[in-house]
This record gives C-alpha cells, sequence and structure tokens, in this order.
C-alpha cells in the first residue's frame, strides 16, 4: 500500500481525473437509480395509504391507476357487498368485508374512489397559472386518502353522504404540500370549472412524477373531474381479516357467483400494475443508459489504467528484471485501479445522498441503501474489469525494457 | 572456486528470414563464485543480450544457463521470475529506480517483491544503504540525488535479496570519472563483503584495471 499511495500521489492529477470519471458516471447510474426507486416508492406509498385491500374497476380497464375505468355506484355497492357475504355449509354467514362503521350498519364497507389526473388553475395576485395535479375523490374518514390525523395544516375537507346531482355541497380540498402548488389553507383552485377553497395541506404525499394531490368530498370530484354523473372511477374495499385480500377478491372475481363486468385486483396487485406501466415501461430507455453509463465507466477506467500503465512500462519492466511477477505486477495495477473505483464510488455514494436529501432534482430521488450498495458494486465490478484488461498488458511487459535506453 | 553461472553455446537470434540477426553466437561462458568479471566491447556486440540470457531474462535461441550447476528451464514462466529476485541482481545504465519513491523505498520495492516486508525489511533496505554511503539520503528521492548517488542505490536494491550474481549494465556510462572511480571502489568493496559474483558490461577500457578477469565480446562471439 505505501508503494501504491506514492505512486498515486506521484500521479495525482490523472487519479483525480479518474476519481472524478467514475465518481460522475456512478452517481448518474445512481441517481437514475433513485428516480425509479423514488417513483416506486410514491406509488406504493399512496397505494397503500387509501388504507383498501382490493380495488374494483372495470372490466379490461386496466385499473383505475392505469386506464379509464367508470363504475356506476348504485348498482356496485349493493352488489360487492351482496358478493363479500358468504355462507358456510353449516348456514353460517362470514363477511368478507370489514364495515368499518360498526354503529351505522348500512355502511357496506365498500367506498366509491375517483382518480382524476386534471389541469387545474391556480389564480394569485392577477396571475393565472395552470398546474398538474391529480384530483383524489373519496369518502373523509373511510378509504382513499388521508386521515384527519394526516393534515399537517387546517382541517378535513366537509363530507357529503350520498350522492345528488346539482345538490349544494361544500367545495373543498386538501392539497399536498408542494412547490408547484403552493397553496395553503385559505387560498381556492379553479378545478373543471368549479372553485375549490383548500381548508386542508398533507405532506409527504405526492404521485409519480411529483404530481401533486387535491384530495376531495367523493361528491365534488365527481363534479370538478366527471361533470356531477352517477359514476365513479373505482370501488375500493377493506378485507374483514388482515390477510383476507386474496379470499376477498377470489370470492368477488369467482365466475359463477362473483361479480360481472369487473375485474378486481389486490393492492399489491395494484401497485405492481402501476410500477409496470409508470415506471418499469418508461424507464427501459433509462436502463439502457444505465448500462451505457456501466460501459462508459469500464472505458474510463480501463482507458486510463491502459494509459497509466504504457507510461510505467519501463518501471514494469524493472519490476519484472528484479524478479516480480506477473501475479505482482496485476495485483499492483489492480489494487490501484480498485482503490480509485472505490474512492469514485464513495464520492458518487456521498454526492447522490447529498443532492436527493437537498432535492436539487425536479423529480423525487429515493437512494437506499440497498440501491446504493448494488450500484456501487456493479460499478466496481466493470471498473475492475476494465483495469483487469490493462492489467493483463501490464503483466505481459518484456523485461528487457529495463536494459534499453529508453521505451 | 565453482562457477556460480555458466552459459555452455549461446546463441540468441531475432527476426526471422532475410531480417534475422544473430546478437550472441555461441558463447560459452563461466563466472565464478565471488568474481568481478568485465564484459567489454563495442556497442551492438552483444553483451546486454548475453547478460540478459544469464540473467534469466532472455531465452536463448540455442544453448542452456546452469545457474549454481542447475540448468535454468527458461519454458518454465514462473521460475524465472524466482530465479531474478533469490539469485540474481542488476544494475542498470540508466539507474531505473522510481522517481515517487525514496532512496529508501527504491530498495525496500526490491525486498516487497521478493515477499520481504515491515520493520525487519526495512532495517535491511537502511543496512544497505548505509553500506553504499547513503545513510544521509535515505528519504530523498532520485530527482534529489547525483548519478554516482543513484547508481549506490541501484547496487544497494541489487543486493537487497543477497544474489549470488549482479549483472551490471554500463552502470559508468552516466558518471564522471571521479563518480566511476568510487563507484568501482564500491563493488570491489561490496564484492568483498557479500561474496557475489560481479558481471560489469563496458565499452569503457579504463575500467579493466579494476576486474578479475575481462572478457572482450565482438560481433555477439567472445574472442578474448
Amino acid at each position: 500500500m505505501r508503494f501504491l499511495w506514492k505512486d498515486l500521489r506521484y500521479r495525482r492529477g490523472r487519479a483525480a481525473l479518474t476519481v472524478a470519471g467514475v465518481a460522475s458516471l456512478s452517481l448518474m447510474i445512481l441517481l437514475f437509480e433513485g428516480i425509479i426507486t423514488g417513483m416506486y416508492w410514491q406509488a406504493s406509498r399512496f397505494v397503500e395509504s387509501t388504507g383498501a385491500d382490493v380495488w374494483v374497476s372495470r372490466e379490461r380497464s386496466g385499473g383505475v391507476f392505469v386506464g379509464f375505468t367508470l363504475l356506476n355506484s348504485e348498482t356496485v355497492v349493493p352488489a360487492v357487498s351482496g358478493v363479500g357475504v358468504v355462507r358456510s355449509p353449516s348456514g353460517e354467514e362470514r363477511n368478507l368485508i370489514r364495515i368499518l362503521d360498526e354503529e351505522n350498519r348500512n355502511d357496506k364497507g365498500v367506498y366509491p374512489f375517483i382518480f382524476a389526473p386534471s389541469r387545474p388553475t391556480i389564480r394569485k395576485k392577477n396571475m393565472e397559472q395552470e398546474v398538474k395535479a391529480v384530483v383524489v375523490g373519496y369518502r373523509a374518514g373511510k378509504l382513499g386518502g388521508p386521515k384527519r390525523s394526516d393534515i399537517a395544516r387546517g382541517r378535513m375537507f366537509q363530507s357529503t353522504k350520498e350522492y345528488a346531482p346539482g345538490q349544494d355541497i361544500p367545495m373543498e380540498c386538501v392539497v399536498s404540500d408542494d412547490k408547484s402548488l403552493g397553496l395553503e389553507v385559505g387560498e381556492s383552485i379553479e378545478v373543471g370549472g368549479h372553485e375549490l377553497k383548500v381548508v386542508g395541506v398533507v405532506e409527504d404525499m405526492m404521485f409519480l412524477f411529483d404530481t401533486p394531490f387535491i384530495f376531495t368530498d367523493i361528491n365534488v370530484a365527481r363534479r370538478v373531474a366527471l361533470q356531477d354523473v352517477i359514476y365513479v372511477n373505482t370501488f375500493i374495499v377493506k378485507a374483514a381479516e388482515e390477510d383476507g385480500a386474496d379470499d376477498l377478491k377470489d370470492v368477488l372475481s369467482d365466475p359463477q357467483t362473483g361479480l360481472i363486468g369487473v375485474d378486481v385486483h389486490t393492492t399489491e396487485e395494484t401497485i405492481d400494475n402501476i410500477r409496470k406501466n409508470y415506471v418499469d415501461e418508461p424507464m427501459k430507455g433509462v436502463r439502457f443508459l444505465q448500462t451505457l453509463l456501466c460501459i462508459a465507466s469500464a472505458l474510463i477506467v480501463g482507458m486510463t489504467a491502459y494509459v497509466t500503465t504504457f507510461e510505467k512500462t519501463r518501471e514494469i519492466g524493472i519490476m519484472k528484471a528484479v524478479g516480480a511477477d506477473n501475479g505482482y505486477v496485476m495485483r499492483l495495477i489492480l489494487n490501484q485501479i480498485g482503490l480509485m473505483s472505490v474512492l469514485g464510488v464513495l464520492l458518487a455514494v456521498a454526492l447522490a445522498y447529498a443532492t436527493a436529501v437537498a432535492q436539487v432534482f425536479p423529480f423525487f430521488v429515493l437512494i437506499s441503501p440497498i440501491i446504493a450498495c448494488i450500484v456501487s458494486a456493479v460499478s466496481l465490478a466493470v471498473c475492475l474489469l476494465g483495469g483487469w484488461i490493462a492489467a493483463r498488458r501490464a503483466a505481459r511487459v518484456d523485461p528487457m525494457i529495463a536494459f534499453r535506453g529508453e521505451v | 572456486m565453482s562457477a556460480v553461472i555458466e552459459g555452455v553455446g549461446l546463441v540468441k537470434r531475432f527476426g526471422e528470414g532475410d531480417a534475422q540477426v544473430t546478437a550472441v553466437n555461441g558463447v560459452d561462458i563461466a563466472v565464478q563464485s565471488g568474481e568481478l568479471a568485465m564484459l567489454k566491447g563495442d556497442s551492438g556486440c552483444g553483451k546486454t543480450t548475453l547478460m540478459s540470457m544469464l540473467g534469466c531474462i532472455l531465452r536463448p535461441s540455442e544453448g542452456t544457463t546452469l545457474l549454481e550447476g542447475a540448468e535454468v528451464d527458461y519454458s518454465d514462466e514462473r521460475v524465472l521470475p524466482r530465479l531474478r529476485r533469490e539469485k540474481i541482481g542488476f544494475v542498470f545504465q540508466m539507474f531505473n529506480l522510481a522517481p515517487y519513491l525514496s532512496a529508501l523505498e527504491n530498495v525496500l520495492l526490491a525486498l516487497d517483491v521478493a515477499g520481504k516486508k515491515g520493520a525487519e525489511a526495512e532495517n535491511r533496505a537502511e543496512e544497505l544503504l548505509r553500506q553504499v554511503g547513503l545513510e544521509h539520503r535515505l528519504t530523498h528521492r532520485p530527482g534529489q540525488l547525483s548519478g554516482g548517488e543513484k547508481q549506490r542505490v541501484s547496487f544497494a536494491r541489487a543486493l537487497a535479496n543477497n544474489p549470488k550474481v549482479i549483472f551490471a549494465d554500463e552502470p559508468t556510462a552516466n558518471l564522471d570519472s571521479r563518480q566511476s572511480a568510487n563507484l568501482l571502489a564500491l563493488v570491489a568493496e561490496l564484492r568483498e563483503q557479500f561474496g557475489a559474483a560481479v558481471v560489469i558490461a563496458t565499452h569503457q577500457t579504463a575500467l579493466e584495471q579494476s576486474a578479475d578477469r575481462v572478457i572482450e565480446m565482438r560481433d555477439g562471439r567472445i574472442v578474448g
């Protein structure tokens, strides 16, 4: 190690450039991975926060997040509620759906849900700005969105009970705490030609690509996103038992006794669908870019190592003349490359964490320790591969070179 | 005295066909233990090629080399480096010291190659540099040393692993006459002290008087 450090210090300019090269490429690989992981996290975070176990959507629609689905709330709720009650051979009834309101047994535990990507308008100080957001309609206190305890500032929007077109309903909403919306309690936002008053703000709740949410009552969402029709996008259901999602799905999807004209997905499947459609498919290009970056890392390290070994040809020849075998020479070169690569990768990990925490990118970036470890290992492996090719050349240096006046 | 190294019918050809050159042509040579042999001849007469073959660096086209009576197996890639680090030392015309290492570290490098590390190696390197009169230059880099001092470091490095024979290729070519004389005096002293045979290749006739034997080469053959 003593000779290695001395050599690196002697050639510090090249060593610094190599470390910087490895660091920037590894940083890019890490950040791309961080963006993908961030999107995975955002998808899981929102879908899991709804509290639903099962999602009922129009047959072959792809589900509420991926495709377009409309269901009639008057027919679906009784149908799901009915199917969700199974009878054992002894005649005993077992409800597979959790009743969230024990005082109100008419509350069937099947809740309408609207998820509508939209372009609302914010008006502030004579400025009008169209923004990107997702309108989420649900019944407050049930399933589908933030609970009262999730509100960071302000309060929860008021709930309405039954659907009645044109009825007078409180046009209120709770919004994500987000820079692009920039809304605070008391301000308002126009969605679908209707003014919504912001009554509360939730933190850490964004959809993919950092899209903010506008949470509102299901009937308000019907009005602003679906022209006040009786339809909603989907129905979400809570299973009676902790691990009852699959049983509930099986019963609701049963071709003999289940629902007709709908698809039923568990929350896990719903998250998978979002990941596949919003992240994995569009990110294929990013994955390809990551592969190119890996190759570029190997080339940078390999070329630097090659140039260095070329420059050190005489030195290596002398070492071999005084008795160094091929293994010694290869170890020497690989140790140098390994050290520079480790420094580069560590620098990349530190920078990736720092930039992710500082949120300097337009996307949410999540660098998990596992991802950092995997990317570091892959980066190191490709760097060592590039270095190994150069080290093999070094090992082939003819010791006769030591006797010659110049290389 | 017994021959520490012996070349029998050594031939070295470079190139092929019409471009083939025979650098060493049927040389028989034996160097006795503790002997100081001077290999004399004009540039290009084959001195360095002969030393490279005897020093287990270059594989002869024909002939064999015996090191301490045992035939050198040039076909085994692992044997040659081991022989070079255990039994042979080299001193080069251009000094060939690592520019980023101090005098002490340049000697330590030769010990490191032979797997000798730690305080023992450090003591050994310091002792060798003291014996070549450089105890005050241990931490100096080659760039901070004179030509004569660099060559002393080279000799200390060559002696690091107690070689049986040292091959020195034009060791005084880059030194002035005073430095050359000092170096030769040192070589004579070290030879006495370490008992290693020394083969010096040179075309400087002034060095002949220091040698036990002068071997003259011309056109790849020993002529005297």
